[in-house]
């Protein structure tokens, strides 16, 4: 049975650079599936590659546009007509499967140019059903890979220049799909460095959390340390308080009975003031009480004597002698108090005034108001006698409080003022200082409990945290698997690489070697870990330097054939002038390579008539189809022309 | 062309020694081979489930 592959079945274009409308249906009428085209120089040979590749990837091979457009068919407006397409369509099959690819850019004449219009670019089944353009090309040829597939054979050598070197080797990471495993490689390392990350957070997670845990338990400590300090300050503090309290209590006691003291004496001294001044008045009234004792006897005779007025010296004998005493004395007869001036002027006026009547009058009034208030008096006279009593027991208190006095004074001096002032300013002070510590207690306190809730808290984290330990223990293991399997990765993508380099190595020697006349002469095409192409004689010196154009050729398209085979490549294979620089045997060689090859795939060569000359007896009889391009002068455009 | 994950699984037939692996592996180059865009957090995900195979295979849990 057989393989099956992508091909072309057909390329129209229409209106683009010499074709002016040609279709080349390429149908696979033999066991080979090769297609020869033949034409002169400038026949359309080349334009037939750069159309397919305009159509696929939106620019020509040999980059021939015009300001980025690919050149129309010069004739392609005909008279009155104003807007044509241009357009490339080619049918691709697959089995069963067919698809029809169209770029297609409108024109417009617009005087003496041409307006184009953006290209539209569509992928179909024959049943109109589209289909997204880049990834069916993607699956088709993508353009990256597309020289190894649109090639022209003369400028095949490119390959081994060593500034294409890398260019082959990303072609061939990109065929291998080599993206695809570093995508891999790179989702993985982004696995492994999360779950590295999980690990080194959970582990940093407890361990802050102890370390916190630590932290608040050192600080409960010393806050329950300073607790203690504080207990003995102010234990030691109120000692001291109540000691100096005690101090100025008592001298503040003392001070307060001295001032009793003097509160006392003060009273009583007001009281004795007071009950000696009364005291005083009794023993004024105890001289008029005198008189009266003299007055009395007289008193009932007084009243005959008024009437008989008689003189008031008849009336007291001795009145007026009593009266000149005190004048003559100045001194009260009674008392013995010193009269002055005034009084005595007094009496003497009163000694005249006795002689008379009136005087007796007056002195009887005098009598009678005395003798009311004496007989008062003597009522008192118990009270009086009390008083004094009483003034001579004060005195002795008075005396006795003054001794206490003096006591006390001694006391209050013994407590010296310094140390009392001291203990006064201190006690505040204390006070202060007592006051701060229970508030420091107190937010000691306060903390300790807030830092209980934090400990508590993080307790409970810890476990929680400690329950995933075995959490940690499965990201530990999945951890070394995913490291394994990056590491078999890797070991695998270097292997694919070597074993690329060493089926390559293989493949491109067999088909350098088919394709040589000089078959013995080289024993061997090697491609290095870094893509150096060499190729060694029988004692393994490399001669790639003294090779021919001719030899070049070969070389490259052996190496290209290759990569096809190493790639598994079944994509249709165009190559413009594949034997360009090759004579000799190895035209033969390479044909019958190529037509061997479309037994498996598709080939397509382009030739000029030189070329075709030289291989056609190798290939007329293997080709499908044979097409020969002829340039039309009434039209001046190409007609493909199908002769096989 | 969308078939050389072809290639690399031909390479990871042979010469791994561990099968559990191998087969983790295949099957991860299957996908990544298959899926035209691997977000990352799907990737994840899928490499998760592959790489907890292998811990229960191994009788990790």
């Amino acid at each position: 049975m057989a393989k099956r592959y992508t091909r072309i079945d057909s390329v129209t274009f229409e209106g683009y650079r010499v074709y002016k409308d040609e279709t080349f249906e390429l149908e696979k009428t033999r066991e080979e599936d090769l297609h020869i085209i033949v034409g002169k120089m400038g026949t359309g040979k080349t334009t037939f590659l750069n159309g397919i590749s305009y159509l696929l990837y939106n620019r020509e091979l040999t980059k021939s546009e015009v300001d980025g457009k690919p050149i129309h068919y010069t004739g392609i407006f005909e008279e009155g007509i104003s807007r044509v397409p241009m357009s490339i369509r080619m049918t691709v099959s697959r089995g069963l499967n067919q698809w029809i690819l169209e770029r297609k850019v409108w024109l417009k004449k617009v005087g003496d140019s041409v307006a184009y219009t953006d290209p539209k670019v569509s992928v179909k089944t024959p049943d109109e059903m589209e289909e997204d353009f880049t990834q069916w090309l993607d699956n088709f040829i993508p353009q990256k890979v597309s020289h190894f597939f649109f090639f022209d054979g003369e400028a095949l050598e490119k390959y081994f220049t060593q500034d294409k070197r890398e260019d082959v080797q990303t072609t061939i990471k990109d065929l291998l799909r080599y993206d695809r495993l570093k995508k891999l490689y790179e989702d993985l390392t982004a696995y492994i460095n999360e779950q590295t990350g999980r690990i080194s957070i959970k582990d940093n997670k407890l361990a802050q959390l102890y370390r916190q845990l630590e932290d608040y338990d050192r600080e409960v400590h010393e806050h329950i340390e300073r607790k203690s300090e504080i207990r003995v300050e102010l234990s030691s503090l109120n000692k001291k308080l109540k000691e100096y309290k005690e101090i100025a209590n008592s001298t503040y006691d003392l001070s307060l009975k001295m001032k009793e003291k003097e509160l006392k004496e003060e009273e009583l001294n007001q009281k004795m003031k007071m009950w000696k001044e009364k005291l005083s008045q009794w023993n004024i009234a105890g001289v008029k009480l005198y008189i009266l004792a003299l007055a009395k006897p007289y008193m009932k005779d007084m009243q005959k004597k008024i009437e008989e007025r008689e003189s008031a010296d008849a009336v007291i004998p001795g009145l007026s002698d009593f009266i000149r005493y005190a004048i003559d004395k100045g001194r009260c007869p009674i008392c013995q108090r010193d009269l002055s001036a005034e009084e005595i002027n007094n009496l003497k006026v009163r000694l005249k005034d006795i002689a008379t009547a009136d005087a007796t009058q007056i002195l009887y009034g005098i009598f009678q108001r005395s003798y009311g208030r004496a007989t008062r008096l003597l009522e008192d006279r118990d009270s009086i006698l009390l008083l004094g009593k009483e003034v001579a027991e004060l005195e002795e208190d008075i005396e006795n409080l003054k001794r206490q006095k003096a006591k006390l004074a001694k006391d209050i001096k013994r407590h010296l003022p310094e140390e009392v002032n001291k203990v006064m300013k201190e006690i505040p002070r204390i006070n202060q200082q007592i006051e701060k510590l229970i508030e420091e207690r107190e937010q000691i306190d306060k903390r300790i409990n807030e830092l209980k809730t934090r400990i508590q808290r993080i307790k409970n984290a810890i476990n929680k945290n400690e329950s995933r330990v075995r959490d940690i223990d499965m990201v530990r293991k999945k951890l070394t698997h995913a490291l394994a399997l990056r590491e078999d990765l890797e070991k695998l993508m270097n292997r694919i690489m070597s074993d690329s380099t060493r089926e390559l190595s293989q493949r491109a020697t067999y088909w350098f070697r088919k394709m040589m006349w000089k078959e013995n002469a080289f024993k061997e095409v090697k491609i290095t870990d870094d893509f150096e192409v060499q190729v060694l004689d029988d004692k393994g010196a490399n001669v790639i330097g003294s090779l021919s154009g001719g030899e070049n050729q070969i070389l490259a398209l052996a190496y290209t054939l290759a990569l096809h085979d190493v790639m598994h490549l079944e994509s249709p294979v165009i190559i413009d002038r594949p034997t360009a620089n090759i004579s000799g045997d190895s035209t033969e060689f390479v044909m019958n390579v190529l037509a061997d090859i479309s037994k498996e795939r598709q080939i397509i060569l382009l030739l000029n008539d030189k070329d075709w000359e030289q291989v056609r007896k190798y290939v007329e009889n293997r080709a499908s189809t044979i097409w020969v391009l002829e340039h039309d002068d009434a039209t001046s455009s190409t007609v493909a022309k199908k002769v096989a | 062309m969308a078939d050389q994950a072809y290639k690399v699984l031909e390479a990871l037939r042979e010469g791994w020694d561990n099968e559990s692996r191998r087969y983790a592996l295949s099957e991860l180059v299957r996908i990544w081979f298959e899926e035209t865009y691997i977000s990352s957090h799907k990737a994840k995900s899928i490499i998760d489930k592959y790489v907890t195979r292998l811990v229960k295979e191994e009788g990790g849990i």
